[in-house]
């Protein structure tokens, strides 16, 4: 008797590739087959078929209808039941925002001059490349098959089944040596659809009906899914039509490894490659020493080969299918992929622009990768390790590149999801191991896993319970899996002899589960000596602080531990009872609540009394304007996401421990969480306030000729040092403002300045002439000094606006003009001018 | 001779705060005084109160834009000039408004 489910399909983005997939896992560990059909447009899929789930183009509010039929009905019925209810709901996430065709905002002011031909399009991948072309549009259609000899469809299956495997093989040898995790990511993608089910089965009936070849009938049933996939409507859909053809491609290409004509590119020389599109396959299989830039006429932010050129530093501009069709072969082009435009034949005032442009970027990535190779510490000299948080090995490579000093928080569940089994030891010991001697002497904090019943694994039969996360998780569903658990800790002691591993365990709330976990360690540790087996007996063992009670007994829970890492967000969302997915609760999720920082101070304080190591893993981290917080509390590390590393340093530069307890004293005894936070944004404006004026910002002796490039070296100067973000807009802004008439004032000084959304912080840039520049000055005489003000649109700061009236002032003053221009270096200038504002 | 002056700017930065400063030297140097209003991006400051008004003799509006709460002058006399000029040449505009 097969079983039904009824619901409404509740994600507002429709069934996409992410829940297709999950359901598909959900089906997939059942022998019952299970169906999909959707009552709305009567389509039934296979849901053990990503690809058949999607084609049944399901929208928010469609009834639809699960049957189940076979031997495991009654458990498949529950599983699925408790997937729509609970995880089905929460796994949408909007497909990424496409960046809307930038044909608005106005050209640099370099590229209006009369004869320069630009294409706009879409910025996909920053940076800016120039090469000839070399026009790829030809390219498609991939191998011929209309005349391929074919055998017996016995015979024809068993070619199919021999090409499969050596795809699938292919593949997993190519993602084990990907070169980043968003290769890994696209590879993953590409044997999920080798592996899906209907795919195979559309195939095998194309050869079984209608006698077929093998490599026919791969390219019929890739047709027929493309065409559902171009159909859908969904334009990320759409983008995987490109992987569907790619895997169809190394399918024809093992059928007939002779035959298939290999339609790479190959670059002989230095080049951008200008197609119609690309697969994903044929971008990486591109020489990226030759591959200078990429022009696609289609091709939108989610598509796996414009993620890949981003990866992979590759400058993109799609969306630009006019200049595809216009553009010669061998044509010199500029692919601008910071402004989505494309330069043809540039002349040399635009070649001389990019030049520009380029060295700008230059300086930009140089002066990031100095402060990442930097360790972090205070102005006073306090060092605090900023590590990541990771979830993979690919993500340990790329944290450390980013400045990591280490792994904070390596998460392991991904480990052990999407698999019908535990990993092994050794797979963990392997994983872990390469982790710790990518990092070196740095530190590798392992979490034991944490999962609870509100993450899909179904090997550990977690029950689902009213409220997962109050429930039975992390190391309190240890004892029911002791097996799971104890090769777990095997891999991080084995890890432990090839570098600085420590192992964390999740969710501990009493002295009690610490004495257990330090018996589960140290009964591994004696397996493993017994065995002969090498680790590091004196492996650091620590807990992470998320429930609440451990801040009031730390000074019994730190003599026992190695360390402690704050988790910040269980931590918030436990003492104060609030979770934050809910909208109707979410407001009060702030970690500036007095109570939450007075819980982290008791937490370091309790630590460090006992000479323990106290790190702090969670958002908060990240925040800048929390930095000076989590200082002034003494942490010993802070660990945050990758992409956050960098920015986390310099804030930490910025702070002086004295000034950072101060602060944290007096958020302390604030009343309200506004309170403490309109204090961090005075403390804030005061630290910018001071850097409205820095040696960077001052070149003496510029060889500026013309205001144009006066104005452009200015506002580069104050690009170059992270102050502006958008230079074209800040210049324009200060143009518009000398139109009204010119802000050269007389006496050999002009004031240039603005007021724009481009500016990220309120700055002063001193430029001075020995040659004089014409500026149209109002008593006729050349510039020889200038100085640009330009002020942040969204938060000038109050006082900043003070300094510079004071300024204003001050540069009426003969005197003190005079000592400006004979100023003799920038520490000079810098001076002068802070004097100049701190007297009056 | 009392004299009461404001000064504004398209952007409100910098030519305000330059304005008011050359005003008021040139005005002390010429043994006048004077009291001067700036309209910038921090608002009104040194506002004029209507005691300053009613002992002055004359306005100067050094303003690029158009300057707010200029009802106060009702009947008074008011020179007006580019906020440019303020800055270029303060001692000749002083100078012109006579003894």
């Amino acid at each position: 008797m097969a079983k039904e489910l009824s619901f409404r399909f509740p994600l507002p983005h429709g069934l996409h590739a992410r829940p297709a997939s999950l359901l598909r896992d959900a089906a997939g560990s059942f022998q019952s087959a299970i169906t999909l059909i959707n009552r709305r447009n009567d389509l039934k899929a296979n849901a053990k078929s990503a690809l058949a789930l999607v084609a049944t183009l399901t929208r928010q509010g469609d009834e639809c209808t699960l049957l189940i039929a076979g031997g495991d009905e009654p458990a498949a019925a529950e599983a699925l039941r408790r997937f729509i209810s609970v995880e089905l709901s929460l796994c949408d996430e909007a497909p990424p925002a496409v960046p809307a065709a930038q044909g608005s905002s106005p050209l640099p002011r370099a590229l209006r001059g009369e004869g320069v031909r630009v294409h706009r399009g879409r910025s996909a991948s920053g940076g800016i490349g120039r090469a000839p072309a070399l026009l790829a549009a030809r390219w498609n259609g991939g191998p011929d098959l209309a005349n391929r000899e074919k055998g017996s469809p016995e015979a024809e299956f068993a070619k199919l089944e021999r090409a499969f495997v050596e795809v699938g093989a292919a593949l997993r040898a190519r993602r084990a040596a990907a070169a980043n995790n968003t290769e890994r990511g696209v590879l993953n993608a590409h044997l999920a659809i080798l592996e899906d089910v209907e795919l195979k089965a559309k195939i095998a009936d194309e050869i079984g009906r209608s006698g077929a070849g093998a490599g026919q009938a791969v390219a019929a049933a890739v047709e027929h899914f493309a065409a559902v996939l171009r159909d859908s409507g969904s334009a990320v859909l759409a983008e995987r039509v490109l992987d569907l053809r790619d895997v169809g491609e190394l399918l024809v290409r093992a059928l007939d490894p002779g035959t298939a004509r290999d339609d790479r590119i190959a670059l002989e020389r230095d080049a951008v490659v200008v197609a119609q599109t690309l697969s994903p396959a044929h971008f990486l299989a591109l020489d990226k020493a030759r591959l200078k830039g990429l022009v696609l006429a289609r091709g939108g932010a989610t598509s796996h080969t414009v993620i890949l050129a981003r990866a992979l530093g590759v400058p993109c501009v799609t969306g630009v299918a006019e200049a595809v069709r216009t553009l010669r072969d061998g044509q010199e082009i500029v692919v601008d992929g910071e402004r989505g435009l494309l330069v043809a034949d540039p002349s040399p005032a635009v070649s001389e622009f990019y030049d520009a442009e380029n060295a700008a970027l230059r300086t930009i990535r140089e002066r990031v990768e100095r402060t990442a190779a930097r360790d972090a510490a205070t102005s006073d000299g306090r060092r605090i390790e900023v590590a990541a948080n990771v979830s993979s090995l690919a993500e340990v490579q790329e944290a450390l590149v980013a400045g990591a000093e280490g792994v904070g928080l390596f998460r392991t569940e991904l480990l052990f999801m999407d698999r019908a089994e535990a990993p092994s030891e050794d797979e963990q010991a392997e994983v872990f191991a390469a982790a710790a001697r990518l990092a070196g002497a740095r530190s590798v904090i392992i979490r034991t896993l944490d999962v609870g019943g509100d993450k899909p694994i179904p090997y550990l039969h977690l029950p689902e319970e009213r409220n997962p996360f109050l429930g039975f998780r992390a190391i309190r569903t240890y004892a029911a899996h002791p097996g799971i658990v104890a090769a777990q800790i095997r891999a991080c002691l084995r890890a432990s002899a090839c570098g600085n591993v420590k192992i964390m365990f999740p969710m501990v709330s009493s002295l009690d589960d610490v004495r257990m976990l330090r018996g589960l360690v140290a009964a591994e540790m004696e397996r493993l000596a017994a065995a002969g087996v090498p680790f590091d007996r004196d492996i650091g063992v620590g807990v992470m602080v998320e429930v609440p009670s451990l801040a009031f007994v730390m000074d019994q829970v730190a003599r026992e531990v190695d360390f402690c890492s704050i988790g910040s967000n269980d931590l918030l969302q436990y003492l104060l009872a609030v979770d934050r997915d809910n909208q109707l609760v979410a407001h009060l999720y702030t970690p500036f609540e007095p109570a939450f920082l007075r819980a982290l101070a008791a937490v370091c304080d309790g630590a460090h009394a006992c000479g323990r190591w106290v790190g702090l893993c969670g958002e908060l981290g990240g925040d800048p304007l929390a930095v000076p917080l989590l200082v002034g509390l003494g942490l010993d590390e802070i660990s945050v996401g990758c992409a956050r590393v960098s920015a986390v340093k310099s804030a930490i530069a910025g702070c002086a421990m004295p000034e950072c307890r101060q602060l944290l004293e007096s958020a302390m005894r604030q009343e309200t969480a506004a309170d403490v936070e309109a204090l961090l944004r005075a403390f804030a404006a005061k630290r910018a306030d001071r850097s409205l004026l820095a040696e960077d910002l001052v070149r003496l002796q510029s060889r500026s000729r013309t205001r144009d490039e006066a104005i452009r070296e200015l506002v580069g100067l104050l690009r170059t040092a992270g102050r502006v973000g958008d230079p074209d807009r800040v210049e324009d802004a200060i143009w518009q403002r000398e139109e009204t008439y010119s802000t050269a004032v007389g006496f050999g000084v002009a004031i240039p300045h603005c007021t724009s959304e481009g500016v990220l912080a309120t700055s002063i840039a001193v430029a001075s002439y020995p040659a004089g520049v014409e500026w149209q000055s109002l008593d006729g005489s050349p510039v020889t000094m200038a100085i640009l003000i330009a002020v942040n649109a969204n938060d000038p700061g109050e006082t900043h606006l003070k300094t510079i009236a004071a300024l204003s002032r001050k540069l009426m003053d003969d005197e003190f003009r005079a000592s400006l221009l004979a100023a003799a270096s920038a520490a000079e200038v810098v001076a002068l001018l802070r004097s100049a504002v701190e007297v009056s | 001779m009392n004299i009461v002056a404001i000064t504004a700017c398209p952007t409100g930065i910098a030519h305000t705060y330059m304005a008011a400063e050359r005003l008021e030297k040139a005005a002390r140097r010429l043994g006048h005084t004077i009291k001067v209003e700036t309209q910038g991006a921090m608002g009104i400051e040194n506002e004029l109160s209507a005691d300053d008004i009613a002992r002055a003799d004359v306005v100067i509006l050094a303003a690029g834009i158009a300057v707010r709460n200029r009802d106060r002058f009702a009947g008074m006399r008011i020179v007006e000039v580019p906020v440019q000029d303020a800055i270029k040449d303060p001692e000749r505009i002083v100078a012109g408004l006579g003894t």
